[in-house]
């Protein structure tokens, strides 16, 4: 072996490196993010209230729920289009069977039914070889088609089971700490496991993944398994605090979960992103949305604020890449 | 030459970066129909002052005066309009058009606002006839080899009506007789007064091709000479600074061992009854023009591509490989020509690029730790002298070809190969990196017993690297040779 | 994205019909109620809440217009909060007026099986619910009636036909809307009702169509007058006014303009014009969500100030035609000059 002198060049490289350091990623995130409080805190008195940033996190937590593998598959440079839809009927069949057979029963056939549709997206990815975008867009429009169908057109109210979306242990709503345990072990994953850094190599360069070994299709086939379970799991959520299963519940879903996740600096070509990224990206959509409703801005000027909103944050996600690029 | 109308005069041209000057005031003037060499070591400052001449970046000072016109900086657009083009080493095609768009990509010729097919397969054609190559009309340009892609950006540059081109390595991928056809068409071009700027590191180029040399060393003009008055020595000199060494044999060796024995080995396509073997310890080149079959044989023994006979044994063992992985889990290993493609993970750091084979290795419980990783960058950083600037974090892409490779290499080293498979592993590499990637390779083959086995059109690679040279010539094997029998005459001979 | 979007735009439209669905559990006719206009000041110091349909429907803006009018007319503060069809954000809104402490609030969210939860998370306040049920927690309810509303403009149908043409015609043509069970009974049966009641039994002469929306009225409308070739006298009555519009494209596509009468559900102020300058649009129901304000602004006040309210505030539906329209709706002389 060549001699082990690990660290010498290392060390040199990273004094210089501190001189010429990057600006983070999320920086500009956290300063957008950061800036909207401060201008929502002394424009609405509401704002700055603990039971406010309940209502933020809890209704950001279902749609993160949904984001957190949805991230891994976008950085793997895939899409799951169809997490709206398969939520949708997660939802209907969580009522459907709660009401029939009880909670266990319930819970039990959304993950079962979160696990089969995984397996079938999948599948169709990695061994028939669909281009994912195709393969759950067609799995968007059939699920929708489904929960309508479970309901008969018709939304179904559930009883005996709020606990999952309502509960509040230590005055905490359990959704918030499900997304927040959830969030945690995703940026674990992604960060420091060979399954997690498998994830950013395919996305990369899925060519040079096959080179080095990386079991691409293997992470792939289990990343939409995770993202089609966390779905159902989040329709369950949803359901549980309507406690009604409405075939309209996810609608828009797969929108607002690539939204936060691009906002928070994943690239849909793949390679790059973070869970810490996307939960500032869900933040930021949060507050935004939260904030529009307490000041009273009307409808059409709370979706016109909205899409502003989107394009100023990745325009400075732009302007951030081209500084670091310029000091390199 | 003060007679010839004078198209590029760039004076006093500084360029920093953060404050750090790259570029310490160097002039560069090119005439028409005049070929201008320019050569000089990775970081020289070659590509910054390409760089500016092509208006991708603003120079810091200087002037540029392009046919008589003076500006302050140039934009890409100016810069076109100027009749500046430019030919990359990197392929800059896009390779889901055919052959006859990709020539003339973003120019097509219409007519009533709908390309005009006919006259653009027309004069398509008439381009390939000059550069006399042979490639269908219709074929995706993304099913050609890369010699042949490397072809169509210099058939695009013809289209366009260049008075000024610049050349950024362009033979770095092609056949000898490519490259022969391409000097062909460098004469036809000086002929009609166009106005070139060479860069190469293939020194035995600069006679044939250029007019007058001009040599950068850490950002000045150390060497400006009419070509044919300077010496290969003197050149290589500027270059380094110093006096070069000899263009020695290495002391051959190998193990007893024998770690890889291909037997009768075809694809039923481009390579056909392959037999040799590859000891412990050992560098073997497979030495044939681009298209003889050497990388096609290297794929197939990793698994990327099928095999219709014949056997591979690893260690005496019988190795039937279905995929990548199934190579890797093998200890075998494969740094393929075209990096962009199929090596580094453009946007991953050098680090994350370097232990990315070996996480198998390093996880614990599924973990892989940073510290472990970039312990791994370290060791190999220092060992191959990788510079990367901002450090282990650094993006692979923004590192220079040579270091680029550096990492790749250590890639393999990493992950304790027993089996590495080379294909041109000093493509789009400087002179000076490449002695040092000769040097990387023997030295580790020597150390831990690896068997190298590498693909090359390069006779030179072969003369400074290799134990034995294994000649192929249309798929099949021409010639063996060993010891002080590696020489590049007898290598191109039985090649051709 | 694209063909995700179109998809949500689909799903829209079928959540904005199962909305008016919802109206179905409601008994019929009975307990309606005049508008009443606000009484300036009335609602002075008071913060009322509104949970919204959807802005993005004429239906639902016109609603929250009316609402919007009469708070403020009456001084009282109008928190507004956007269902955008979606019972969670409902439960949202529910959630900001805890917050935002109104002292009573007006429901259009339209998944009547969430209202549980959403009155659990929204301030124990009085609530009064329009269109869609709000149980456990609405004080009061109002809303169309659908039945009703089918009768008033059958039986203006009725009185034309009997006048002109001694109730003679050739078919009655119901453009339907099956998806809205319930309600399309409702209003469907409710012309057949207000006709028969003047003319007769209609028998099978009653020919019903599949054709709630524009385009597949459009279509089948031109099917139909094919098997009549020789009718003169085809009354067409539909779910809405699209319907209408659909069928008299079609007749006059194929030059049979005149071979149809015909009566509406909505008069929506799209409508207006076509009601105006059509001779054989003989009648159409208005539902004047234009005017909802007018019930449910008042009628909160006074829960809020704890006086007594009926639980039924249904809508007295009008039946308007070319002669009586810019009376019912001053505004559409300006539109239709």
């Amino acid at each position: 072996m060549v001699k082990l002198r690990a660290g010498s060049k290392v060390q040199g490289s990273e004094d210089e490196a501190k001189k010429r350091r990057k600006i983070p990623d999320t920086a500009p995130l956290i300063g957008v993010l950061i800036l909207m409080m401060v201008y929502f805190a002394f424009a609405s008195e509401y704002f700055f209230q603990v039971e406010n940033f309940k209502n933020v996190l809890a209704n950001a937590a279902v749609t993160g729920i949904v984001c957190i593998p949805s991230t891994f598959l976008i950085i793997a440079g895939q899409i799951d289009l169809s997490v709206g839809s398969a939520a949708a009927v997660s939802g209907m069949m969580l009522a459907q069977v709660v009401n029939a057979h009880g909670v266990v029963l319930g819970l039990t056939s959304v993950l079962l039914f979160g696990l089969v549709f995984g397996v079938f997206n999948g599948f169709l990815v990695t061994v028939v070889g669909v281009n994912s975008l195709i393969t759950t867009l067609g799995g968007l429009g059939f699920l929708y088609g489904v929960a309508l169908l479970i309901g008969n057109g018709q939304t179904v109210g559930m009883d005996n089971f709020e606990w999952l979306g309502v509960a509040q242990p230590l005055n905490i709503p359990l959704p918030i700490v499900i997304f927040a345990t959830l969030a945690a072990l995703g940026a674990i994953t992604l960060r420091y496991t060979k399954f997690g850094r498998s994830i950013y190599a395919i996305g990369s360069n899925p060519n040079a993944a096959r080179v080095v070994g990386i079991r691409s299709n293997r992470i792939i086939f289990q990343t939409f398994v995770l993202s089609a379970v966390a779905s159902s799991f989040a329709g369950a959520v949803l359901t549980s605090q309507l406690s009604a299963g409405s075939p309209n519940s996810g609608l828009g879903l797969e929108l607002q979960v690539v939204t936060a996740i691009v906002l928070g600096g994943a690239s849909l070509a793949g390679g790059r992103g973070s869970i810490f990224g996307t939960v500032l990206g869900l933040l930021i959509v949060g507050v935004l949305n939260n904030g529009l409703i307490l000041l009273d801005v009307p409808t059409f000027w709370q979706r016109i604020a909205q899409g502003l909103m989107l394009i100023l944050a990745v325009s400075f996600d732009s302007i951030r890449a081209k500084l670091n690029n310029t000091r390199s | 030459m003060s007679n010839k109308t004078e198209l590029i005069r760039l004076e006093r041209i500084k360029k920093s970066y953060n404050s750090v000057e790259v570029l310490h005031g160097v002039d560069l003037t090119v005439n028409a129909g005049e070929v201008v060499a320019l050569l000089g070591e990775n970081g020289a400052g070659k590509s910054t002052l390409v760089k500016i001449l092509a208006g991708d970046i603003p120079p810091t000072e200087g002037v540029i005066k392009i046919d008589g016109t003076e500006f302050a900086e140039l934009d890409v657009y100016k810069a076109r309009d100027l009749g500046i083009r430019m030919i990359f080493q990197e392929l800059n095609d896009a390779p889901t058009l055919s052959v006859a768009e990709n020539i003339f990509l973003g120019q097509w010729p219409t007519s009533g606002g709908k390309i005009a097919w006919g006259e653009l397969k027309a004069k398509a054609q008439d381009v390939l006839n000059r550069l006399e190559v042979d490639i269908p009309l219709d074929a995706e340009a993304g099913s050609l080899r890369v010699g042949e892609r490397q072809l169509l950006e210099i058939a695009r540059a013809l289209i366009q009506n260049a008075k000024i081109l610049v050349l950024d390595e362009p033979t770095a991928a092609l056949s000898n007789v490519e490259v022969e056809r391409l000097f062909k068409v460098m004469d036809q071009l000086k002929a009609q007064g166009v106005g070139m700027v060479y860069i190469t590191h293939r020194l035995d180029e600069v006679a044939r091709v250029a007019d007058r040399v001009q040599v950068l060393r850490d950002g000045d003009s150390v060497l400006n000479e009419v070509a044919k008055d300077v010496s290969r020595d003197e050149l290589v000199t500027a270059m380094l600074g110093h006096a070069a060494v000899k263009n020695a044999r290495p002391a051959v060796s190998k193990g007893v061992t024998v770690a890889l024995e291909v037997k009768n080995l075809s694809d039923g396509e481009v390579f056909n009854d392959i037999s040799f073997d590859v000891h412990e310890g050992e560098v073997v080149c497979l030495f044939g023009k681009i298209g003889s079959g050497t990388s096609e044989i290297l794929e197939s023994i990793f698994g990327l591509r099928p095999i219709s006979s014949g056997t591979i044994d690893i260690y005496g063992e019988r190795f039937t490989p279905k995929s990548p992985q199934d190579s890797t889990a093998r200890k075998i290993g494969y740094l393929p020509a075209d990096r962009q493609r199929l090596g580094s993970f453009a946007i991953r750091s050098v680090a994350e690029n370097l232990s990315v084979a070996s996480w198998a290795r390093m996880a614990k419980a599924g973990f892989v730790r940073k510290m472990d990783e970039e312990a791994a960058y370290g060791t190999w950083a220092d060992a191959l002298s990788i510079s990367a600037r901002r450090g282990p974090s650094q993006e692979i892409a923004t590192l220079s070809g040579g270091n680029q490779q550096k990492v790749l290499l250590g890639r393999w080293f990493e992950a304790r190969v027993n089996v590495l498979l080379l294909v041109e592993p000093t493509r789009g590499v400087d002179v000076g990196a490449r002695r040092d990637i000769y040097e990387i390779i023997r030295k580790q083959a020597k150390e831990s017993n690896m068997a190298v086995l590498v693909a090359t059109s390069d006779y030179e690679e072969v003369v400074l690297l290799a134990d034995r040279a294994i000649v192929v010539s249309r798929g099949s094997i021409s010639a063996e040779f060993t010891d002080d029998l590696v020489q590049a005459n007898k290598l191109i001979a039985a090649s051709s | 994205m694209k063909a995700a979007s179109k998809f949500r735009a689909g799903a829209i439209a079928v959540v904005a019909i199962a909305a008016v669905a919802a109206t179905s559990v409601l008994p019929a006719s009975a307990g309606q109620y005049d508008f009443r206009k606000a009484v300036p000041g009335s609602g002075k110091g008071i913060t009322i809440g509104m949970i919204g349909l959807d802005d993005a429907i004429g239906f639902g803006k016109d609603v929250h217009d009316s609402i919007a009018r009469e708070a403020k007319k009456a001084g009282a503060t109008l928190v507004f909060c956007d269902s955008k069809l979606d019972a969670a954000k409902a439960l949202n809104c529910a959630k900001t007026f805890k917050l935002k402490k109104v002292q009573g609030y007006l429901n259009f969210q339209p998944v009547a099986s969430a209202s549980k939860s959403i009155c659990k998370a929204g301030p124990q306040v009085p609530v009064i619910s329009i269109d869609i049920e709000q149980d456990p927690c609405q004080t009061a309810f109002m809303g169309a009636d659908n039945s009703f509303a089918g009768e008033v403009s059958g039986t203006a149908l009725g009185n034309y036909f009997k006048k002109k043409f001694n109730c003679e015609f050739d078919s009655f043509i119901s453009l339907e809307d099956y998806g809205v069970g319930v309600v399309n009974a409702a209003r469907m049966g409710g012309y057949r009702t207000g006709f028969e009641a003047v003319c007769g039994k209609i028998g099978d002469k009653l020919i019903q169509i599949d054709a709630g929306r524009l385009e597949p009225a459009l279509a089948k409308m031109k099917d139909a007058l094919t098997t009549l070739p020789n009718a003169k006298k085809v009354i067409v009555v539909a779910i809405n006014d699209e319907g209408i519009q659909g069928a008299f494209a079609a007749a006059k596509a194929v030059g049979r303009g005149d071979d149809i009468y015909a009566a509406g559900q909505g008069a929506s102020a799209s409508a207006w014009c076509d009601i105006k300058n059509t001779p054989n649009w003989i009648a159409d129901t208005a539902y004047f969500p234009e005017r909802y304000g007018e019930i449910g602004v008042p009628y909160l006040l006074d829960l809020i100030k704890g006086k007594k309210v009926p639980f039924q505030l249904k809508i007295k539906h009008v039946a308007v035609n070319a002669d009586n329209l810019f009376t019912v709706f001053p505004a559409a002389k300006a539109k239709c000059a």
